[in-house]
């Protein structure tokens, strides 16, 4: 996977620190260490490009607005996913209630039409994983995305770690009926 | 590879597309400016409740007393009929 952003634990957990106390260019560098993995997320969760660009800047507003009160630098790549995570379902639930007056859109379903068609992998995740539960959906995207730990899971969630196990035990299985194949 | 990390690599990589290449300084510019206008945006809500509260209190004050004006001027009004047909009486 191209994007693991803290190779080296101390440089990184260091790193945080110096963007903590106030030092701009370190925030800079964060921001930019993180801005196309947070981007990657959101667009898979809310399925819309048009939004990608507001809802990173959210992210990384309330990023910087609330680092001064993270505790654990060690912990920030997970904290800052459940932020973005957090503008995802804001939006998404602010969305729901929109429809109620407009039903559809096009750019509603957007991923679908932006996967390439020669990929039948990838078009039967993207299938399987739509019929998911949006709880057991997230799961999935988020180990895509990285191979976060059960521990780290549950933060990024705000779910207690039996939750988490079970919600991807389910996943797993949902996705071994339909991608029989796959090594997921 | 999994599914999902290809999935997630496809994700990232369209989605960079739609960031500017300076996102980050942008960012950090708006925050600046941000916390600005977010005090500013506090104290306009301070402002604007605290008139509603007092509009409030005033209007409901003044029906108030505008129910116990009337109530007086309606008592006193029946105790001058009674002192009148007290007066006729005699």
């Amino acid at each position: 996977m191209e994007a693991k952003a803290n190779p080296e634990p101390e440089a990184f957990a260091a790193l945080v620190r110096r963007a903590k106390e106030g030092s701009q260019g370190d925030l800079e560098v964060l921001i930019g260490r993180f801005q196309d993995r947070i981007a990657g997320f959101i667009y898979s969760i809310v399925g819309r490009d048009d939004a990608i660009e507001d809802l990173c800047h959210n992210t990384f507003i309330k990023m910087i607005t609330g680092l001064p009160r993270l505790e654990k630098p060690e912990s920030f790549e997970a904290w800052l996913f459940r932020i973005a995570r957090n503008v995802c379902n804001d939006f998404l639930r602010k969305k729901k209630l929109w429809r109620i007056f407009v039903p559809f859109e096009p750019q509603h379903e957007q991923i679908a039409s932006s996967l390439p068609r020669s990929d039948s992998r990838l078009q039967a995740f993207h299938t399987a994983i739509e019929g998911m539960p949006a709880n057991q959906k997230e799961l999935i995207l988020l180990l895509g995305e990285n191979d976060w730990s059960y521990e780290q899971l549950a933060e990024i969630t705000g779910s207690s770690l039996s939750a988490v196990k079970s919600r991807l035990f389910r996943a797993r299985e949902y996705l071994r009926q339909r991608m029989p194949d796959d090594e997921e | 590879m999994k599914s999902s990390s290809l999935y997630m690599e496809h994700m990232r990589r369209r989605a960079s597309t739609h960031l500017p290449n300076n996102f980050a300084r942008l960012v950090i510019e708006d925050s600046k400016h941000g916390w600005a206008e977010g005090i500013v945006n506090q104290l306009r809500l301070v402002a604007v409740t605290g008139i509603l509260c007092v509009a409030t209190t005033v209007s409901v004050h003044w029906m108030q007393m505008q129910r116990a004006q009337q109530a007086s001027l309606q008592a006193w009004a029946a105790t001058a009929a009674k002192i009148q047909v007290l007066e006729e009486t005699i």
